[in-house]
C-alpha cells in the first residue's frame, strides 16, 4: 500500500534529512541569541542591522551574513600544515554532532491507525550509550585540527581539549549512571516517557527533580564537553590566541563554528530529555492529550515542548558565557578531578542506597 | 551603588564556605547579568534605554560647540572672501596641509584674495591652528566629524566656502 511506502519513507529519508537541516538552522537563532543576548547582558545592542528585504529583523539575518562572508573570505593553509588531516578535522569535529541528535527523540511515538512513528531519527535502545560513543569522537575533530595546522598555540588548544575532555567525560558518564539507575533504561524515549510520571501525586518525575546533584554535574560537564566559557581553554582567545582553529579560515573555520553550536544544542537536547522531561508537557501525558486533541496535534505541542525546553537550556549556555570568567588550566583540572569525580561517586552511592533505606524496593 | 569586596580574605583566614563552594557566587552574578538584561530589554522599546550603544548613523553623539571638525572659509556680509591669502594660517600648520595661491584683485584697493585655498584633509591632524592663526577671521571648524570617502580628498576653495555641500563638479 502506498501508505506504507509513505511512513516508510517519512521515518527513514525524511527525518535523517530534516532533523539535520533544522539543527544547521538553528544554528542562526543560537548565533543570534548568543549575540544579541551577550549585547544586552553587556548593556549593549548587539548586532541588529543586516536587513533582509529592507526589513532589520532584529539582526536575526546577521548569522547568515556572516556564513556568506566567511564563505567567500580567502582560504589559508599554513604551509606545513598536513593537508589530509586539516581538512579532514572541520568534518570530523561536524559529523558527529549531528549524528548524536539521531538518538534524542523530540516527541512521543506518533500512533496513527496502525503505523507507530517514533519522533526521533533512531529509536536506539542503547541511545545514551550511543551518545556517549559519538560525542566522544568529536574531541578527533579538534585535536587534529590543533595538531594539523602546525602552530604551537593550535596544538595547545588540541592537547587542551583532549585532556579536558577526557577528565569531564568522566564525570559526565558518572553523573548520567544516577539516571540510569533511577530510570532502569539506556533508551532516551523509554527514560523521557518515565518522566511523566508523578511524584507524591503532584510533582513531574523530571530528572531534575529526583537527581538534582546529577543534573548540575552533568550541566557543569556538558558546559566542559561543548569547550563553552567558563571552560573553553581549548579556544581561550586570551592565552593561545583561538586555539585549536586557529589556523582555519573561511568554509573550515565556519564548520568549526557551527559544529560548536550544534554540539551545544544536542548537549541541550541531552540535558533536556535526561533531566527536564524531554518532550513531556507537566502533568499533561500523552495518552490524556491524545484523547482530547488527537495525535497530530499531540505530536506537534510535544515537539514544541521539547524547543521550548532546548533552547531554554540553549539560553543559560549563552548566560553562563557572559556571566563566568574562564577557568585557569589547574583549576579546571582540579575542578574536574577532585570535586566533580568525587561527586558524581557520591551521588551514585546516594541514589542507589536511599531506596533500600527508604524501602521503595 | 556599586559594592567593592576585598579580593582576599582578611589575614590568615579562609574565604566562609559559602564562597569557597563559589555555586552560590555563581548564581548571584547570575543574577546579577539577569538583571541587566531585564532591565536593558524591558527600557529598550521606550525612551530612556539603559543601553549605551548610540546607533551610529541613525544617532550621532552631541559634540560640543567647541568641536574642531571639518573646515569652512567664511564670507563676508557681500559675499567676498574674508580670506587675504596671509598665508598665516598655511605657515602655523604643523603639518603643512593647507596650500594657497594668493592673487591680486584687479582694484589695488581690496588687496589680495587666494587664487587656490588648498587643505589636504588626509593630512589634517585637527589641531585647528590654522583658526587661532587666521587674523581675520577667515576660517573656522564646523562640528561636521563624517569626511569618509573613496577617494585621498583635497578640499578646494569652493568645497570650503560651500560649507561642506558638496559641489556639483
Ligand atoms: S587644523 Fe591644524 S593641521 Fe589642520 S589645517 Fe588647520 S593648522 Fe593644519
Ligand atoms: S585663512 Fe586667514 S590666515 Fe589663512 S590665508 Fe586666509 S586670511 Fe590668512
Amino acid at each position: 500500500m502506498w501508505i506504507d511506502y509513505l511512513v516508510w519513507t517519512v521515518q527513514n529519508l525524511l527525518f535523517p534529512v530534516v532533523v539535520p537541516v533544522v539543527l544547521l538552522t538553528g544554528v542562526i537563532l543560537a548565533v543570534w541569541i548568543e549575540r544579541r543576548g551577550a549585547g544586552f547582558i553587556q548593556d549593549r545592542v548587539g548586532p541588529n542591522r543586516v536587513t533582509l528585504f529592507g526589513f532589520r529583523n532584529a539582526g536575526l539575518m546577521q548569522p547568515i551574513a556572516d556564513a556568506l562572508k566567511l564563505l567567500v573570505k580567502e582560504e589559508f593553509i599554513p604551509e606545513k600544515a598536513d593537508r589530509f588531516l586539516f581538512f579532514l578535522a572541520p568534518t570530523l569535529s561536524m559529523i558527529p554532532a549531528l549524528l548524536t541528535f539521531m538518538v534524542i527523540p523530540f516527541g512521543d511515538v506518533l500512533v496513527l491507525g496502525k503505523y507507530r512513528i517514533p519522533l526521533q531519527v533512531a529509536d536506539l535502545n542503547v541511545g545514551l550509550l550511543f551518545i556517549f560513543a559519538i560525542s566522544s569522537l568529536g574531541v578527533y575533530g579538534i585535536v587534529l585540527g590543533g595538531w594539523s595546522a602546525d602552530n604551537k598555540y593550535s596544538i595547545l588548544g588540541g592537547l587542551r581539549s583532549s585532556a579536558q575532555m577526557i577528565s569531564y567525560e568522566i564525570s559526565m558518564g558518572l553523573a548520567i549512571i544516577g539516571i540510569l539507575i533511577v530510570f532502569e533504561s539506556v533508551r532516551l524515549n523509554d527514560i523521557v516517557r518515565m518522566q511523566g510520571d508523578l511524584l507524591f501525586g503532584f510533582l513531574p518525575r523530571w530528572g531534575i527533580v529526583v537527581q538534582p546533584l546529577g543534573f548540575l554535574l552533568f550541566f557543569v560537564a556538558a558546559l566542559a564537553e561543548t569547550n563553552r566559557i567558563p571552560f573553553d581553554l581549548p579556544e581561550a582567545e586570551a592565552e593561545i590566541v583561538a586555539g585549536y582553529h586557529l589556523e582555519y579560515s573561511s568554509f573550515k573555520f565556519s564548520m568549526f563554528f557551527m559544529a560548536e553550536y550544534v554540539n551545544m544544542m544536542v548537549a541541550s537536547g541531552f540535558i533536556v530529555s535526561l533531566f527536564l522531561g524531554g518532550w513531556q508537557i507537566p502533568w499533561l501525558p500523552t495518552e490524556a492529550l491524545v484523547a482530547h486533541v488527537g495525535p497530530i496535534l499531540t505530536a506537534v505541542l510535544q515537539v514544541a515542548a521539547f524547543a521550548v525546553k532546548l533552547w531554554f537550556i540553549m539560553w543559560v549556555f549563552v548566560w553562563v558565557r557572559w556571566t563566568l570568567p574562564r577557568f585557569r588550566y589547574d583549576q579546571l583540572m582540579g575542578l574536574g578531578w577532585r570535586v566533580m569525580l568525587p561527586l558524581a561517586l557520591a551521588n551514585i552511592f546516594v541514589t542507589s542506597v536511599v531506596p533500600f533505606v527508604l524501602g521503595v524496593y | 551603588m556599586i559594592k567593592i569586596k576585598p579580593v582576599s580574605p582578611p589575614e590568615g583566614k579562609r574565604y566562609p564556605i559559602s564562597e569557597r563552594i563559589y555555586l552560590v557566587e555563581i548564581f548571584k552574578g547570575m543574577g546579577l547579568t539577569l538583571k541587566h538584561l531585564v532591565r536593558n530589554l524591558v527600557t529598550y522599546p521606550t525612551k530612556n534605554r539603559t543601553v549605551v550603544t548610540i546607533q551610529y548613523p541613525d544617532e550621532t553623539r552631541e559634540y560640543s560647540p567647541r568641536f574642531r571638525g571639518r573646515h569652512r572659509l567664511k564670507k563676508n556680509p557681500d559675499g567676498s572672501l574674508r580670506c587675504v591669502a596671509c598665508k598665516l594660517c598655511a605657515e602655523n600648520c604643523p603639518s603643512h596641509c593647507i596650500f594657497i595661491e594668493p592673487a591680486a584683485y584687479p582694484d589695488p584697493s581690496m588687496g589680495n584674495y587666494p587664487k587656490r585655498y588648498e587643505i589636504n584633509i588626509t593630512r589634517c591632524i585637527f589641531c585647528g591652528f590654522c583658526v587661532e592663526a587666521c587674523p581675520k577671521g577667515a576660517i573656522e571648524m564646523t562640528e561636521v566629524s563624517e569626511m569618509a570617502g573613496s577617494t585621498r580628498a583635497v578640499f578646494d576653495k569652493d568645497f570650503l566656502l560651500a560649507d561642506g555641500e558638496e559641489p556639483a563638479r
